[in-house]
């Protein structure tokens, strides 16, 4: 209903708008924000320990001086090791979590104790499919295409009903122009590798949680998960998604919808009351302190799925940026051929926009170049890696 | 030589001796020669060459121009001439000619030479004094004022005691009853207040009086009685201006007359000055002007009084409530100005005859059609238009009026550079209709309707639509001429639907609605001269459904949800006496008995002793059958008033009430969203109760015009209902578990400055108000800010009004309007905090940060096409420009994750100027 009430806002905006408002906060005492998770994989846990920031603040504190364990029901405890930056990791090869099972996380530092309520590490239905589809959409720019994806979840025994989800993309492009050649200026060339093709990794970076709560059964059909536009170049050539669920209790849920719910759908004519909800760990000698974030132990089920540039229509445009390298392109004769004071200008003209590439014409005899910019020319100038990934199928 | 005031030209009237046709001035030969000469000119000029005087009003003649040519003209053909250019009347005694409007001096009949003059007019072109329509408007007010009107038997005369003079009071052009106008003698001032039929009871000793009859926006009238036993006496008023419509501002009972604190009446004539937003008159944003009454913002649905919630004002149209008074989100109020006869706003101090809401009452009166002659009206702005028809279904007894008012805004929509809104469609439309039959002298009829409906899709997907719908059917009875009644049985009704297809698995149909019955009785009783006894009983049945959730594809993964349906019966009885101790020194005093009962069928959770309503804490549910009594409440609730007059301008009142609320609206936005809902007060929302103390002075200087006030308040009130964080309001079976019961206070101060005659008219107000809440429940769970006070959403210190209109001419008028006031509090992070790459924000207490002070300045030009009375076709033109300096007034502050980072951005709706023309026109 959130997002129902947003856009009925936008709809009255009419000539309204939104500008950024300078506002004088106190700076407030830090708090203390937890942030990990066990499963039931053989993998490293990590729990990352930080301080909240003053809202204008730059990045955040580390805790580093913490002693990290978890506990389980039964009476065991693992400790987890310090790797620096507020982040502690399990040994694998030690501790993996067991479905039915519960544990806490116990934080010592300095002068204060923590520990986390018990929580039941529970087991996930696996991800039934995951698939995409082609959908056009409107925002408030206009048109907008892109692919879809959506999952197909659900337990038949009832009992799971609260799921939360993480991905990671992973996604393949092309340069349009892969230069071999660097220019050093002044007709000094020099030869480089050429980077056409990289891989690009990206995290969520969103909070998404899904509840059946309020369903007959237990599944979640055609769930939209998360759409994937062609403004940027992520559907250029092969794009791949891996998909983690999450299942938790209800009271987790609400932390992590209320945290949903607080950073989306702001700014409407019929705004919520802002609100904050504090976490499962507390402090043990003092239960009104703050303490920010959730240690959430469950199963886990993996799902990933490749979606192809042919996916979408022929017609579609993927990345208009690509499109541009096109309109940026200026041909530059070697010198040999035109005089090397020609060259020379030409070649100022876009100097002054940073690095120049060359790329080759004429081929097999180099009568010249193509100027192009250094993200038209080499891949990993957006960003990605040109190493791929052990996974990946091409 | 000029009189200031028309009222001075009467009385010279009244107390000059009436004087034939002079014969001296026949003598006077006039020359002139006029070319585009203002009339204020012309008359100083045969003033200053003729032993003439003329008196007359300046402010008719300032938009007169005059083309005249005479030589060695007599006097008397000479002034029929002028007169014809100016469309004023005349009436000449020896030299000195008063100049009327509207209204023409006859002589009277009984006078022996009423048929010489007769004759001499026939002479003379003298068509002025022809009568304008057959109508009764022709009867001729000065000869009523003159005339001795013998009340009752006069075989009684000489019998001691007093006696009662009744009967209602009328426009004389359109048989409309005139509400509030004042009734009374002077020295001592014995007087009443007709009532909303017009009808009004004075009790007097025998003997011989001169009445006065006073309304707003109406001539004066007076009428020499005597009185020998009961009798009754009906008096029609003529409109100030018959063409143009005049500016009348906010009380027009005289404050200084009544006990009553705290209200504030808005005439149409006030609406129809101001400028608003994009074109349209509008009741609800000229209450927002009054002192005490604040909105969230710009384009926030409903509005708030004295620092309570929007649930807390009883909006009514006749009786039927509004359960969402506006259109388009607040943009528009549900109240088309065209129908409308008036708007009073109860602050404080109600009367016990009121009551089910704990902040006002805001009571709207759909006018009477016009009884004697069919017109229609109506007008044009960019968003949207309206038509009115209005006639007598039988001549004088019985009339109709009917207004229709829609929107275009689709084709608005589609012009905004946005894609997902140029995919959308507004729509609202209303209709308001009025029936009413004069039986007789004693029984009247009346039967009210109003629908209105709002439906919106946004982007091609979601469809939400809502509607208010009402029919009020009202019987006044006279018993005696000292004891009246009203029967009124009423039914209002409120829904609202949203509606997605977007997806088949997520198809649904979300539908809310409520149903209310109400009957209502009540009595008026003039017991003597000092009391005005009024009692009533008023029975509501509710039927509400408090949401219903439904699949509507095969696909759709989600559960049905039905909540069933909640009744409850909320019953009053009452009883107050408004008690004129002494002259100086009157009283009221009311008791208003209301109850409440929650029925089957119906569950009710029992949560754990000792621990705070959490759905895990349940430990029982009751059953109860259909009809079964689930939850009772009730309670005496005391109305108190006073009134003493420091001097015959200056009064001191205070008053005291206490009112119980049975029915919440809950929301957790700040502004009325249009999917808020409604529920009956149970177990666990217990009825919220307000207690008001208010003090107040009154000034008025009626030689200026100028009506002063200040007052102050306290309030204090209980069970308020607060949010937890993250409440989810709508289809939610445990309702109680995500509100937290809270107390208020809130205490202010509101001064008023109003002028309402003159060229310059408006009003100035202040206030200074605070309104603070607290939660109140031992758990930690349940606390707000840890369980201290804190300011409310509509805790706005400071607010200053300017409304003003200046008229530079009859045709001619702006408007210039100034709003400020303190911006309201909100909740901003304090800090923030990272998880999963997230960047969120943590807010800790609530309402701690203010958003931006509002200010804004609004001008607006009306221009009347043509006001010559018998034109049949009246039109005019508004321009208007709101928000003239197009300052960014900040709607909402709220912090968002931007570039992973947060930022602090504030929304306002209107950022710039917004120009808008109208066009209306009225249709005779």
């Amino acid at each position: 209903m959130k997002k129902i009430l947003y856009i009925l806002g936008a709809a009255i905006w009419l000539s309204g708008c939104i500008e950024p408002y300078e506002v004088d906060i106190p700076d407030s005492s830090q708090i203390l924000v937890v942030n990990g998770m066990i499963t039931d994989k053989a993998e490293t846990y990590a729990i990352d320990l930080t301080w909240s920031s003053p809202v204008d603040g730059e990045g955040f504190d580390k805790v580093s001086n913490a002693t990290v364990s978890v506990e389980s029901r039964d009476g065991e405890t693992y400790l987890f090791q310090s790797a620096g930056g507020g982040r502690y990791l399990s040994d694998a090869a030690n501790f993996q979590g067991e479905a039915g099972k519960e544990y806490r996380l116990l934080i010592d530092l300095p002068g204060a104790n923590y520990a986390s309520e018990w929580i039941l590490l529970r087991e996930s239905p696996p991800i039934e499919s995951l698939y995409a589809e082609y959908d056009e959409r409107v925002n408030s720019e206009g048109p907008v295409e892109g692919m879809q994806v959506f999952l197909n979840t659900g337990d038949p025994s009832g009992e799971t009903r609260y799921y939360r989800w993480e991905w990671v993309e992973t996604w393949r492009y092309q340069a349009q122009f892969a230069a071999l050649v660097n220019y050093l200026g002044f007709d000094q060339l020099e030869e480089k590798e050429s980077f056409s093709t990289c891989y690009h990794v990206d995290s969520s970076r969103v909070i998404k949680v899904a509840t059946t709560a309020q369903n007959i059964e237990d599944r979640l059909n055609g769930y939209p998960l998360l759409y994937i536009d062609t403004e940027t170049n992520k559907l250029a050539s092969r794009y791949s998604i891996l998909v983690r669920q999450y299942v938790m209790s209800e009271e987790e849920f609400f932390f992590w919808k209320t945290i949903q719910e607080s950073i989306e759908n702001v700014g409407s004519l019929f705004d919520r009351q802002p609100q904050s909800r504090t976490g499962n760990v507390h402090n043990i000698n003092d239960e009104t302190e703050p303490v920010l974030g959730y240690f959430s132990a469950t199963s886990v089920a993996e799902k990933r799925l490749y979606i192809d540039r042919n996916d979408l229509p022929e017609r579609t445009v993927v990345y208009t940026k690509f499109r541009e390298c096109y309109r940026g392109l200026d041909t530059v004769f070697k010198a040999d051929y035109i005089g090397q004071e020609e060259v020379d200008e030409a070649v100022f003209r876009e100097i002054s926009y940073g690095k120049v590439f060359y790329n080759i014409f004429g081929f097999p005899i180099i009568s010249g170049y193509i100027l192009t910019s250094p993200e038209c020319s080499d891949c990993r100038e957006l960003g990605g890696t040109s190493i791929k990934p052990d996974f990946w199928e091409d | 030589m000029k009189l200031a005031a028309t009222r001075l030209g009467w009385l010279l009237i009244a107390f000059l001796p009436i004087s034939i046709f002079a014969q001296e001035t026949e003598s006077l030969q006039i020359d002139a020669d006029y070319q585009q000469t203002l009339f204020e000119e012309v008359i100083a000029d045969l003033e200053a060459r003729y032993p003439l005087q003329f008196f007359f009003d300046p402010e008719w003649g300032d938009s007169l121009f005059v083309n005249l040519e005479a030589q060695e003209m007599p006097l008397e053909n000479f002034l029929p001439l002028l007169m014809q250019e100016t469309g004023l009347n005349y009436y000449p005694m020896d030299q000195r000619i008063i100049l009327t409007r509207d209204v023409q001096i006859m002589e009277m009949q009984s006078r022996p030479y009423a048929s010489e003059r007769a004759e001499e007019e026939e002479d003379m072109d003298l068509s002025l004094f022809e009568p304008e329509d057959d109508g009764p408007a022709e009867e001729n007010q000065f000869s009523l004022e003159t005339q001795l009107f013998e009340i009752g038997d006069p075989a009684q005369r000489n019998r001691p005691g007093t006696v009662k003079l009744y009967g209602y009071l009328k426009n004389i052009n359109n048989g409309q009853p005139m509400v509030g106008a004042s009734v009374f003698k002077e020295d001592p001032v014995v007087g009443t207040l007709t009532d909303d039929f017009g009808y009004y009871v004075l009790t007097l000793p025998r003997g011989e009086y001169e009445i006065q009859y006073r309304a707003g926006g109406h001539m004066e009238t007076r009428r020499q009685v005597a009185l020998y036993s009961d009798g009754q006496l009906d008096v029609e008023l003529e409109e100030k201006v018959v063409a143009l419509k005049e500016v009348e501002i906010t009380s027009e009972r005289s404050q200084v007359e009544s006990t009553q604190t705290g209200i504030s009446q808005i005439s149409i004539a006030t609406i129809q000055t101001t400028p608003t937003l994009l074109g349209e008159a509008d009741v609800m944003k000229i209450a927002l002007t009054l002192p005490g009454v604040q909105s969230v913002g710009e384009g926030a649905s409903g509005f708030n009084v004295r620092g309570g919630g929007t649930d807390q004002n009883l909006i009514t149209i006749d009786e039927g409530v509004i359960y969402n008074p506006s259109h388009m989100f607040g943009f528009f109020s549900a109240f088309n100005p065209d129908v409308i006869k008036s708007a009073d706003l109860y602050k404080s101090g109600l009367q016990a005859q009121y009551g089910g809401r704990v902040s006002s009452i805001f009571d709207v009166a759909i006018r009477d059609g016009n009884k004697k002659e069919f017109s229609m009206s109506g007008g044009f702005s960019p968003l949207t238009s309206r038509l009115t028809v209005e006639g007598p279904i039988q001549q004088e007894t019985s009339s109709y009026i009917l207004g229709l008012r829609g929107t275009y805004s689709d084709w608005l929509l589609n012009r905004i550079d946005d894609a997902r809104l140029n995919n959308s469609s507004a729509a609202f439309a209303d209709v308001i209709s009025r029936v009413s039959h004069q039986i007789n002298d004693k029984n009247s009829l009346s039967l009210s309707v109003y629908y209105s409906r709002d439906r919106f899709q946004l982007n091609g997907d979601t469809t939400f639509q809502y509607q208010n719908a009402n029919a009020t059917l009202g019987y006044r009875h006279l018993f005696s001429n000292n004891f009246s009644s009203l029967f009124s049985v009423n039914y209002s009704h409120y829904d609202y639907g949203v509606s997605s297809e977007q997806l088949a698995s997520n198809s649904f149909d979300l539908n809310y609605g409520i149903d209310q019955y109400s009957a209502g009785s009540d009595f008026t009783y003039y017991p003597s001269s000092a009391h005005q006894v009024r009692f009533g009983a008023k029975v509501i049945a509710y039927d509400l459904q408090p949401g219903t959730f439904l699949p509507t594809n095969t696909e759709t993964v989600r559960n049905a949800v039905d909540l069933g349906t909640e009744r409850g019966l909320e019953a009053a009885l009452y009883i107050g006496d408004e008690w004129n101790i002494s002259p100086r020194f009157s009283m009221y005093g009311g008791l208003r008995l209301s109850g409440f009962g929650l029925f089957g069928e119906g569950q009710q959770f029992t949560y754990g002793e000792g621990l705070p309503r959490e759905p895990e804490f349940i430990v029982d549910t009751t059953f109860y059958g259909a009809n079964k009594l689930i939850k009772p409440y009730g309670g005496p609730e005391l109305r108190l008033s006073g009134r003493y007059k420091i001097s015959r301008e200056l009064a001191l009142k205070f008053s005291f009430d206490r009112t119980r609320q049975y029915i919440h609206m809950l929301t957790n936005t700040v502004a009325i969203s249009p999917t808020d809902t409604w529920r009956l007060s149970n177990a666990y929302l217990p009825p919220q109760i307000g207690d008001q103390l208010a003090v107040g002075l009154y000034q008025d200087i009626p030689t200026q015009g100028l009506e002063i006030s200040l007052e102050a308040y306290y309030k204090r009130l209980t069970n308020l209902i607060e949010y937890k964080e993250g409440a989810d309001l709508l289809v939610n079976e445990v309702i109680e578990t995500d509100v937290i019961n809270a107390l208020g206070q809130n205490y202010g101060v509101e001064f008023l400055f109003s002028k309402k005659t003159g060229k310059l008219t408006g009003w100035f107000s202040y206030t200074w108000s605070r309104a603070w809440v607290r939660s109140n429940s031992p758990y930690v769970s349940e606390q707000i800010n840890g369980g201290e006070y804190y300011p409310s959403n509509f805790d706005q210190p400071h607010k200053l009004v300017l409304i003003s209109n200046y008229k530079f001419t009859r045709r001619l008028n702006i408007s210039f309007n100034l709003t400020y006031n303190t911006g309201r509090p909100t909740t901003l992070p304090l800090a923030k905090y990272e998880l999963n790459g997230v960047v969120i924000p943590f807010f800790t207490e609530r309402n701690r940060y203010r958003i931006p002070d509002y200010f804004r300045m609004d001008v607006g030009i009306n221009i009347e096409g043509d006001h010559r009375v018998e034109k049949f076709l009246h039109g005019s033109l508004s321009f208007s420009v709101y928000n003239v300096t197009g300052r960014n007034n900040a709607y909402s502050v709220f912090s968002r994750i931007q570039d992973g980072d947060i930022k602090t951005f504030q929304l306002s709706v209107f950022s710039r100027p917004i120009p808008t023309v109208t066009y209306a026109f009225e249709f005779r």
